[in-house]
Protein backbone atom coordinates (compact mmCIF):
# COMPACT_ATOMS: atom_id res chain seq x y z
CA UNK A 1 0.00 0.00 0.00
CA UNK A 2 1.12 3.17 -0.88
CA UNK A 3 1.36 5.92 1.62
CA UNK A 4 0.20 9.37 1.51
CA UNK A 5 2.05 12.30 1.45
CA UNK A 6 2.38 14.08 5.28
CA UNK A 7 3.78 17.39 3.63
CA UNK A 8 3.24 18.71 0.08
CA UNK A 9 4.71 22.23 -0.71
CA UNK A 10 3.36 23.55 -4.11
CA UNK A 11 5.43 26.14 -6.21
CA UNK A 12 5.74 28.02 -2.70
CA UNK A 13 7.14 31.54 -2.65
CA UNK A 14 8.10 33.84 0.64
CA UNK A 15 9.65 36.88 1.39
CA UNK A 16 9.80 38.57 4.50
CA UNK A 17 7.96 41.95 3.57
CA UNK A 18 9.53 43.82 0.78
CA UNK A 19 12.89 42.22 1.33
CA UNK A 20 14.04 39.76 -1.48
CA UNK A 21 12.32 35.99 -1.66
CA UNK A 22 13.54 33.77 1.10
CA UNK A 23 11.91 30.75 -1.02
CA UNK A 24 11.83 30.98 -4.60
CA UNK A 25 9.15 28.31 -6.60
CA UNK A 26 10.01 25.60 -3.75
CA UNK A 27 8.36 22.46 -4.38
CA UNK A 28 9.01 18.98 -2.60
CA UNK A 29 6.97 16.36 -0.93
CA UNK A 30 7.22 14.12 2.28
CA UNK A 31 6.20 10.69 2.50
CA UNK A 32 3.84 9.65 5.55
CA UNK A 33 6.91 7.91 8.11
CA UNK A 34 9.75 9.73 6.53
CA UNK A 35 12.63 11.14 8.57
CA UNK A 36 13.55 13.88 6.49
CA UNK A 37 16.66 16.11 7.03
CA UNK A 38 16.57 19.33 5.91
CA UNK A 39 19.58 21.09 5.51
CA UNK A 40 21.85 24.34 4.09
CA UNK A 41 23.45 26.74 4.56
CA UNK A 42 22.44 29.77 7.14
CA UNK A 43 20.16 31.91 5.48
CA UNK A 44 18.77 29.53 2.94
CA UNK A 45 15.29 29.52 3.81
CA UNK A 46 15.18 25.97 6.31
CA UNK A 47 13.72 27.58 9.07
CA UNK A 48 10.91 29.63 6.84
CA UNK A 49 10.10 26.54 5.25
CA UNK A 50 9.42 25.02 8.31
CA UNK A 51 7.60 27.74 9.80
CA UNK A 52 5.36 28.31 6.43
CA UNK A 53 4.33 24.17 7.24
CA UNK A 54 3.78 24.92 10.49
CA UNK A 55 1.51 27.78 9.27
CA UNK A 56 2.82 30.09 11.24
CA UNK A 57 4.07 32.21 7.99
CA UNK A 58 1.87 32.36 5.10
CA UNK A 59 2.92 31.79 1.57
CA UNK A 60 2.89 34.42 -0.84
CA UNK A 61 2.01 32.47 -3.95
CA UNK A 62 1.84 28.52 -3.85
CA UNK A 63 0.07 26.10 -1.16
CA UNK A 64 1.40 23.92 1.46
CA UNK A 65 -0.90 20.88 2.36
CA UNK A 66 -0.26 18.45 5.30
CA UNK A 67 -1.93 15.17 4.80
CA UNK A 68 -3.79 16.82 2.04
CA UNK A 69 -5.16 19.77 3.65
CA UNK A 70 -4.41 23.45 3.15
CA UNK A 71 -2.73 24.23 6.14
CA UNK A 72 -4.05 28.00 5.29
CA UNK A 73 -7.34 27.01 6.02
CA UNK A 74 -6.40 25.30 8.96
CA UNK A 75 -6.62 26.78 12.37
CA UNK A 76 -3.79 27.00 14.74
CA UNK A 77 -5.50 24.51 16.79
CA UNK A 78 -5.97 21.95 14.22
CA UNK A 79 -2.20 22.60 13.12
CA UNK A 80 -1.27 21.88 16.19
CA UNK A 81 -2.73 18.84 16.42
CA UNK A 82 -1.26 17.39 13.46
CA UNK A 83 2.28 19.10 13.31
CA UNK A 84 4.71 19.45 16.30
CA UNK A 85 7.20 22.46 16.72
CA UNK A 86 10.45 22.36 18.16
CA UNK A 87 12.22 25.58 17.83
CA UNK A 88 15.58 26.79 18.70
CA UNK A 89 16.22 27.77 22.27
CA UNK A 90 12.73 26.16 23.23
CA UNK A 91 13.33 27.28 26.79
CA UNK A 92 12.07 30.65 25.78
CA UNK A 93 8.50 29.65 25.71
CA UNK A 94 8.30 28.58 29.87
CA UNK A 95 5.50 30.36 31.67
CA UNK A 96 3.39 28.13 33.64
CA UNK A 97 4.08 27.68 37.51
CA UNK A 98 4.89 24.20 36.99
CA UNK A 99 6.42 21.57 35.13
CA UNK A 100 3.10 19.56 34.90
CA UNK A 101 0.83 23.01 33.73
CA UNK A 102 3.63 23.70 31.31
CA UNK A 103 3.55 20.33 29.64
CA UNK A 104 -0.36 20.50 29.96
CA UNK A 105 -0.48 23.76 28.21
CA UNK A 106 -0.55 22.45 24.48
CA UNK A 107 -3.26 19.47 25.19
CA UNK A 108 -5.26 21.34 27.21
CA UNK A 109 -5.01 24.34 23.70
CA UNK A 110 -6.30 21.83 21.61
CA UNK A 111 -8.63 19.94 24.08
CA UNK A 112 -7.16 16.68 24.02
CA UNK A 113 -8.63 14.07 26.70
CA UNK A 114 -6.56 11.77 29.45
CA UNK A 115 -4.25 15.22 29.78
CA UNK A 116 -3.04 13.80 33.19
CA UNK A 117 -2.37 10.51 31.75
CA UNK A 118 -0.39 11.85 28.89
CA UNK A 119 1.76 14.16 30.64
CA UNK A 120 3.06 11.33 33.40
CA UNK A 121 3.84 9.22 30.32
CA UNK A 122 5.95 11.71 28.32
CA UNK A 123 7.23 13.07 31.64
CA UNK A 124 8.50 9.29 32.22
CA UNK A 125 9.73 8.99 28.98
CA UNK A 126 11.86 12.03 28.99
CA UNK A 127 13.09 11.71 32.91
CA UNK A 128 10.68 14.29 34.50
CA UNK A 129 8.80 12.65 36.62
CA UNK A 130 10.40 13.60 39.89
CA UNK A 131 9.92 17.15 38.62
CA UNK A 132 6.53 18.14 37.98
CA UNK A 133 5.42 19.75 40.68
CA UNK A 134 8.59 21.97 40.61
CA UNK A 135 8.53 25.75 38.89
CA UNK A 136 10.04 25.43 35.18
CA UNK A 137 11.98 28.25 36.12
CA UNK A 138 14.37 26.69 38.82
CA UNK A 139 15.06 23.80 36.26
CA UNK A 140 18.55 23.73 34.97
CA UNK A 141 18.90 24.27 31.17
CA UNK A 142 19.02 20.88 29.99
CA UNK A 143 15.65 20.30 32.13
CA UNK A 144 14.56 22.79 30.71
CA UNK A 145 14.97 21.63 27.01
CA UNK A 146 13.30 18.42 28.24
CA UNK A 147 10.45 20.12 29.60
CA UNK A 148 9.95 22.19 25.97
CA UNK A 149 10.22 18.85 24.04
CA UNK A 150 7.90 17.34 26.23
CA UNK A 151 5.60 20.02 25.93
CA UNK A 152 5.65 19.15 21.77
CA UNK A 153 5.77 15.65 22.05
CA UNK A 154 2.81 14.93 24.41
CA UNK A 155 0.40 16.39 21.62
CA UNK A 156 1.02 13.21 19.79
CA UNK A 157 1.52 15.17 16.37
CA UNK A 158 1.70 12.79 13.59
CA UNK A 159 4.40 15.16 11.94
CA UNK A 160 7.05 16.62 14.08
CA UNK A 161 10.05 19.38 12.82
CA UNK A 162 12.70 20.08 14.90
CA UNK A 163 14.84 22.78 14.17
CA UNK A 164 18.40 22.51 15.28
CA UNK A 165 17.23 20.41 18.49
CA UNK A 166 20.74 19.53 19.49
CA UNK A 167 22.11 23.32 19.19
CA UNK A 168 24.43 24.19 22.43
CA UNK A 169 22.94 20.79 23.93
CA UNK A 170 25.48 18.65 26.42
CA UNK A 171 26.18 15.06 25.42
CA UNK A 172 23.65 13.72 28.07
CA UNK A 173 20.78 15.73 26.16
CA UNK A 174 22.41 15.26 22.63
CA UNK A 175 22.21 11.38 22.74
CA UNK A 176 18.46 11.94 24.23
CA UNK A 177 17.90 13.90 21.21
CA UNK A 178 18.77 11.38 19.35
CA UNK A 179 17.19 8.58 20.83
CA UNK A 180 14.14 10.77 20.89
CA UNK A 181 14.50 10.80 16.74
CA UNK A 182 15.27 6.92 16.61
CA UNK A 183 11.91 5.98 18.42
CA UNK A 184 9.54 9.22 16.65
CA UNK A 185 10.64 7.50 13.28
CA UNK A 186 9.64 3.76 14.86
CA UNK A 187 6.28 4.94 15.83
CA UNK A 188 6.26 5.69 12.14
CA UNK A 189 6.50 9.39 12.54
CA UNK A 190 6.78 11.97 10.11
CA UNK A 191 9.67 13.84 11.44
CA UNK A 192 11.30 17.36 9.32
CA UNK A 193 14.51 17.46 11.11
CA UNK A 194 16.46 21.15 10.26
CA UNK A 195 20.30 20.54 11.32
CA UNK A 196 23.72 21.08 10.33
CA UNK A 197 25.12 18.31 12.14
CA UNK A 198 26.14 15.31 10.28
CA UNK A 199 26.68 13.10 13.19
CA UNK A 200 22.86 13.95 13.70
CA UNK A 201 21.76 13.37 10.57
CA UNK A 202 23.70 10.93 8.81
CA UNK A 203 22.42 7.95 11.34
CA UNK A 204 18.50 9.41 12.00
CA UNK A 205 16.90 10.43 8.30
CA UNK A 206 16.00 8.49 5.30
CA UNK A 207 15.83 11.31 3.07
CA UNK A 208 17.61 14.55 2.69
CA UNK A 209 15.86 17.97 1.00
CA UNK A 210 19.06 20.08 0.57
CA UNK A 211 18.28 24.07 -0.24
CA UNK A 212 20.14 27.26 -1.21
CA UNK A 213 19.52 30.60 -1.54
CA UNK A 214 15.76 29.63 -1.14
CA UNK A 215 16.08 27.08 -4.13
CA UNK A 216 15.92 23.11 -3.58
CA UNK A 217 19.26 21.66 -4.83
CA UNK A 218 18.79 18.09 -3.38
CA UNK A 219 15.91 16.40 -2.60
CA UNK A 220 16.46 12.07 -2.53
CA UNK A 221 17.86 9.61 -0.25
CA UNK A 222 20.48 10.01 2.45
CA UNK A 223 22.79 7.79 0.95
CA UNK A 224 22.50 9.75 -2.90
CA UNK A 225 22.73 12.66 -0.74
CA UNK A 226 25.86 11.41 1.45
CA UNK A 227 27.52 10.07 -2.12
CA UNK A 228 27.25 13.74 -3.78
CA UNK A 229 30.05 15.67 -3.37
CA UNK A 230 28.85 18.10 -5.03
CA UNK A 231 25.72 19.01 -3.53
CA UNK A 232 27.53 18.14 -0.13
CA UNK A 233 30.05 21.26 -0.82
CA UNK A 234 27.04 23.41 -2.36
CA UNK A 235 25.36 23.34 0.74
CA UNK A 236 28.35 23.75 3.31
CA UNK A 237 28.84 20.05 4.37
CA UNK A 238 32.08 20.09 2.33
CA UNK A 239 34.87 22.29 3.64
CA UNK A 240 36.79 24.07 1.68
CA UNK A 241 40.54 22.73 0.63
CA UNK A 242 43.61 25.06 1.52
CA UNK A 243 43.81 26.41 -2.30
CA UNK A 244 40.24 27.81 -2.78
CA UNK A 245 40.85 29.08 1.04
CA UNK A 246 44.19 30.75 -0.42
CA UNK A 247 42.17 32.24 -3.56
CA UNK B 1 10.08 44.76 8.12
CA UNK B 2 9.90 46.79 11.52
CA UNK B 3 9.01 49.59 11.97
CA UNK B 4 12.65 51.82 11.94
CA UNK B 5 14.29 48.90 11.01
CA UNK B 6 17.47 50.61 9.27
CA UNK B 7 17.69 50.09 5.86
CA UNK B 8 21.13 50.17 3.50
CA UNK B 9 20.96 52.48 0.41
CA UNK B 10 22.79 54.89 -1.32
CA UNK B 11 20.89 58.03 -1.42
CA UNK B 12 21.60 61.60 0.26
CA UNK B 13 19.25 60.96 3.00
CA UNK B 14 21.44 58.42 4.75
CA UNK B 15 24.22 60.65 3.56
CA UNK B 16 23.40 63.30 5.64
CA UNK B 17 24.87 64.17 8.71
CA UNK B 18 23.19 62.62 11.80
CA UNK B 19 22.96 65.92 13.73
CA UNK B 20 21.20 67.46 10.65
CA UNK B 21 18.77 64.95 9.80
CA UNK B 22 17.91 64.71 13.69
CA UNK B 23 17.26 68.80 13.81
CA UNK B 24 15.58 68.86 10.45
CA UNK B 25 13.21 65.84 11.58
CA UNK B 26 13.03 67.06 14.86
CA UNK B 27 11.65 70.80 13.51
CA UNK B 28 8.90 68.82 11.48
CA UNK B 29 7.81 67.23 14.73
CA UNK B 30 7.81 70.19 16.99
CA UNK B 31 5.52 72.35 14.13
CA UNK B 32 3.09 69.46 13.86
CA UNK B 33 2.94 69.85 17.69
CA UNK B 34 2.47 73.67 17.58
CA UNK B 35 0.21 74.57 14.52
CA UNK B 36 -2.99 73.50 14.61
CA UNK B 37 -3.94 73.25 10.84
CA UNK B 38 -5.13 70.63 8.75
CA UNK B 39 -3.64 71.66 5.80
CA UNK B 40 0.03 72.37 7.48
CA UNK B 41 -0.05 68.60 8.89
CA UNK B 42 -1.20 67.50 5.44
CA UNK B 43 1.66 68.83 3.90
CA UNK B 44 4.18 67.65 6.69
CA UNK B 45 3.12 64.20 6.21
CA UNK B 46 3.39 64.23 2.04
CA UNK B 47 6.79 65.99 2.74
CA UNK B 48 7.99 63.04 5.12
CA UNK B 49 6.63 60.52 2.67
CA UNK B 50 7.99 62.28 -0.09
CA UNK B 51 11.37 62.28 1.72
CA UNK B 52 11.50 58.70 2.48
CA UNK B 53 11.25 57.80 -1.75
CA UNK B 54 13.95 60.36 -2.14
CA UNK B 55 15.76 58.18 0.04
CA UNK B 56 15.22 55.13 -1.44
CA UNK B 57 13.52 53.40 1.03
CA UNK B 58 10.02 54.64 0.18
CA UNK B 59 7.72 51.51 -0.47
CA UNK B 60 9.36 49.62 2.96
CA UNK B 61 8.54 53.04 5.08
CA UNK B 62 5.25 52.80 4.26
CA UNK B 63 5.10 48.80 4.32
CA UNK B 64 6.15 49.44 8.16
CA UNK B 65 3.54 52.20 8.55
CA UNK B 66 0.89 49.99 7.86
CA UNK B 67 0.75 48.40 11.34
CA UNK B 68 -0.13 51.64 13.03
CA UNK B 69 -3.00 52.04 10.82
CA UNK B 70 -5.62 50.59 13.23
CA UNK B 71 -4.36 52.75 16.22
CA UNK B 72 -4.65 56.18 14.03
CA UNK B 73 -8.66 54.46 13.04
CA UNK B 74 -9.05 54.42 16.92
CA UNK B 75 -7.85 57.64 17.40
CA UNK B 76 -9.59 59.33 14.87
CA UNK B 77 -13.16 57.41 16.47
CA UNK B 78 -11.89 58.58 20.06
CA UNK B 79 -11.66 62.27 19.28
CA UNK B 80 -14.71 62.27 17.23
CA UNK B 81 -16.45 60.92 19.89
CA UNK B 82 -15.34 62.28 23.39
CA UNK B 83 -13.76 65.71 21.91
CA UNK B 84 -16.37 67.12 23.59
CA UNK B 85 -15.02 66.18 27.16
CA UNK B 86 -12.00 68.15 26.27
CA UNK B 87 -11.51 71.56 28.51
CA UNK B 88 -9.19 73.25 26.42
CA UNK B 89 -11.43 73.33 22.86
CA UNK B 90 -13.85 76.38 21.98
CA UNK B 91 -17.11 74.28 21.14
CA UNK B 92 -19.08 77.18 20.70
CA UNK B 93 -18.30 77.42 16.93
CA UNK B 94 -19.31 73.92 16.30
CA UNK B 95 -22.03 72.85 13.91
CA UNK B 96 -23.75 69.67 14.57
CA UNK B 97 -23.98 67.22 12.08
CA UNK B 98 -25.18 63.90 13.74
CA UNK B 99 -26.44 62.64 16.94
CA UNK B 100 -25.41 59.04 17.43
CA UNK B 101 -26.77 57.58 21.01
CA UNK B 102 -25.09 59.50 23.43
CA UNK B 103 -22.40 61.18 21.24
CA UNK B 104 -22.73 64.36 18.98
CA UNK B 105 -20.75 64.19 16.02
CA UNK B 106 -19.76 68.30 14.79
CA UNK B 107 -17.66 69.65 12.54
CA UNK B 108 -15.06 70.30 15.23
CA UNK B 109 -15.05 66.94 16.25
CA UNK B 110 -14.59 65.72 12.71
CA UNK B 111 -11.38 68.50 12.48
CA UNK B 112 -9.68 66.72 14.97
CA UNK B 113 -10.51 63.22 13.61
CA UNK B 114 -8.51 64.03 11.01
CA UNK B 115 -5.67 66.20 12.97
CA UNK B 116 -5.09 64.25 16.01
CA UNK B 117 -3.99 61.01 14.15
CA UNK B 118 -2.32 63.07 11.50
CA UNK B 119 -0.13 64.64 14.58
CA UNK B 120 0.14 60.92 15.51
CA UNK B 121 1.18 59.79 12.36
CA UNK B 122 4.05 62.71 12.08
CA UNK B 123 5.23 61.71 15.72
CA UNK B 124 5.48 57.86 14.42
CA UNK B 125 6.73 58.25 10.69
CA UNK B 126 9.09 61.36 11.39
CA UNK B 127 11.94 58.92 13.90
CA UNK B 128 10.65 55.86 12.12
CA UNK B 129 12.19 57.36 8.62
CA UNK B 130 15.36 58.67 10.87
CA UNK B 131 16.32 55.44 12.24
CA UNK B 132 15.38 54.05 8.26
CA UNK B 133 18.05 55.74 7.32
CA UNK B 134 20.52 56.37 9.88
CA UNK B 135 22.61 53.70 12.37
CA UNK B 136 22.15 53.23 15.51
CA UNK B 137 25.65 54.67 16.01
CA UNK B 138 25.70 57.44 13.91
CA UNK B 139 22.15 58.31 16.21
CA UNK B 140 24.74 58.08 20.10
CA UNK B 141 27.48 60.17 17.94
CA UNK B 142 25.21 62.77 16.60
CA UNK B 143 23.79 62.64 20.43
CA UNK B 144 27.10 63.16 21.44
CA UNK B 145 27.87 65.88 19.03
CA UNK B 146 25.00 68.01 19.89
CA UNK B 147 26.10 67.96 23.31
CA UNK B 148 24.18 65.09 24.80
CA UNK B 149 25.89 63.84 27.61
CA UNK B 150 27.72 60.87 26.78
CA UNK B 151 25.63 58.26 28.95
CA UNK B 152 22.42 59.51 27.96
CA UNK B 153 23.46 59.21 24.58
CA UNK B 154 24.39 55.47 24.78
CA UNK B 155 21.45 55.03 26.89
CA UNK B 156 19.11 56.27 24.03
CA UNK B 157 21.01 54.20 22.03
CA UNK B 158 20.98 51.07 23.74
CA UNK B 159 17.36 51.67 24.33
CA UNK B 160 16.53 52.19 20.41
CA UNK B 161 18.44 48.69 19.93
CA UNK B 162 16.91 47.23 22.36
CA UNK B 163 13.43 48.09 21.23
CA UNK B 164 14.23 45.73 18.38
CA UNK B 165 15.67 42.95 19.81
CA UNK B 166 12.95 42.39 22.13
CA UNK B 167 10.30 42.90 18.87
CA UNK B 168 12.34 39.66 17.87
CA UNK B 169 12.04 38.10 21.20
CA UNK B 170 8.31 38.62 21.53
CA UNK B 171 7.46 37.32 17.85
CA UNK B 172 9.71 34.21 18.61
CA UNK B 173 7.65 33.52 21.87
CA UNK B 174 4.69 34.48 20.15
CA UNK B 175 5.50 31.93 17.51
CA UNK B 176 6.06 29.32 20.02
CA UNK B 177 3.10 29.55 21.70
CA UNK B 178 0.56 29.39 18.75
CA UNK B 179 2.56 26.40 17.52
CA UNK B 180 1.65 25.05 21.08
CA UNK B 181 -2.46 25.81 19.90
CA UNK B 182 -3.02 29.02 21.30
CA UNK B 183 -5.11 30.69 19.43
CA UNK B 184 -4.88 34.48 19.78
CA UNK B 185 -7.86 35.36 17.85
CA UNK B 186 -10.55 33.85 19.35
CA UNK B 187 -12.65 34.74 22.34
CA UNK B 188 -14.24 37.67 23.88
CA UNK B 189 -11.72 41.01 24.94
CA UNK B 190 -11.33 39.32 28.54
CA UNK B 191 -10.19 35.86 26.93
CA UNK B 192 -7.71 37.41 23.95
CA UNK B 193 -5.72 39.40 27.08
CA UNK B 194 -5.88 36.43 29.36
CA UNK B 195 -4.76 34.01 26.05
CA UNK B 196 -1.71 36.59 25.86
CA UNK B 197 -0.55 35.85 29.77
CA UNK B 198 1.39 32.39 28.06
CA UNK B 199 3.42 35.21 25.48
CA UNK B 200 4.09 38.43 28.58
CA UNK B 201 5.86 36.14 30.98
CA UNK B 202 7.91 34.17 29.37
CA UNK B 203 9.26 38.48 27.40
CA UNK B 204 9.08 39.40 30.86
CA UNK B 205 11.78 36.75 32.00
CA UNK B 206 13.51 37.36 28.63
CA UNK B 207 13.80 41.09 28.71
CA UNK B 208 15.04 40.87 31.91
CA UNK B 209 17.53 38.20 30.61
CA UNK B 210 19.04 40.48 27.93
CA UNK B 211 19.37 43.25 30.56
CA UNK B 212 21.82 40.99 32.44
CA UNK B 213 23.47 40.37 29.79
CA UNK B 214 24.19 43.72 28.22
CA UNK B 215 25.02 44.66 32.10
CA UNK B 216 27.88 41.70 31.73
CA UNK B 217 28.88 42.52 28.53
CA UNK B 218 29.32 46.52 29.93
CA UNK B 219 31.27 45.58 32.71
CA UNK B 220 33.13 42.80 31.00
CA UNK B 221 34.46 45.41 28.78
CA UNK B 222 35.22 48.11 31.68
CA UNK B 223 32.52 50.03 30.16
CA UNK B 224 33.13 53.67 31.81
CA UNK B 225 30.85 56.64 30.40
CA UNK B 226 32.70 59.26 32.69
CA UNK B 227 35.74 58.18 30.24
CA UNK B 228 36.36 60.97 27.61
CA UNK B 229 34.87 59.17 24.39
CA UNK B 230 36.66 59.64 20.85
CA UNK B 231 35.34 58.15 17.24
CA UNK B 232 36.64 56.20 15.00
CA UNK B 233 34.66 57.81 12.20
CA UNK B 234 34.84 61.57 12.25
CA UNK B 235 31.59 63.44 10.03
CA UNK B 236 31.98 66.82 9.09
CA UNK B 237 29.68 69.20 7.96
CA UNK B 238 28.72 69.59 4.23
CA UNK B 239 26.55 71.98 2.42
CA UNK B 240 23.84 69.81 2.33
CA UNK B 241 24.22 69.33 6.30
CA UNK B 242 23.83 72.90 7.00
CA UNK B 243 21.21 73.81 4.43
CA UNK B 244 18.70 71.06 6.19
CA UNK B 245 19.82 72.42 9.68
CA UNK B 246 18.86 76.21 8.78
CA UNK B 247 15.91 74.91 6.70
CA UNK B 248 15.03 72.99 10.00
CA UNK B 249 15.74 75.87 12.78
CA UNK B 250 14.22 78.85 10.45
CA UNK B 251 11.20 77.18 8.80
CA UNK B 252 10.14 76.11 12.70
CA UNK B 253 10.93 80.10 14.00
CA UNK B 254 8.68 81.21 11.18
CA UNK B 255 6.21 79.16 11.63
CA UNK B 256 5.96 79.83 15.58
CA UNK B 257 6.21 83.31 14.90
CA UNK B 258 3.13 83.30 12.80
CA UNK B 259 1.21 81.24 15.57
CA UNK B 260 2.24 84.13 17.96
CA UNK B 261 1.22 86.68 15.44
CA UNK B 262 -2.19 84.96 15.46
CA UNK B 263 -1.72 84.47 11.29
CA UNK B 264 -2.11 80.49 11.78
CA UNK B 265 -3.65 78.75 14.41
Amino acid sequence: MTKMYAVRVDHVWFRYGKEKWTLKDVSTSIREGRVVGLVGPTGSGKTTLAKLIKGLLKPAKGEIYIFGKKVSELDPRQIAREVGYLFQNPTHQIFSLTVYDEIAFGPRNIGMDNIEERVKNIAEKLGLVDKLKVSPFNLSTGEKERVAIASVLVMDPRIIILDEPTLGQDYRNYTLIKRIITDLRREGKTVILISHELDLLEPCVTDIVALKDGMIVFEGKREEFFENDTVMKSVGFVGLNIAELIV
Amino acid sequence: MRLGQYVERNSWLHRVDGRSKLIFMFSIMLASIFVDNLFFLVFCVLLVIGLSFTAKVGKEFLYSLKGIFFLLLFAGVIWLLFYRTSLFINKTEAIVIAKVGPFTIDSLGLTYAVKMPLRILIAISVPTLYFMTTTIREFIISLVKLRVPYVMAFTFGLAAQLVFSLGDEFEKIKEAQIARGLSLNSGGLISRIRKHIPIIVPFIVKSLDLVDQINIALNLKHFNPEKKTVFYQEKSFSRIDWILTFLGILSLIFLLSLKCGGVIQ
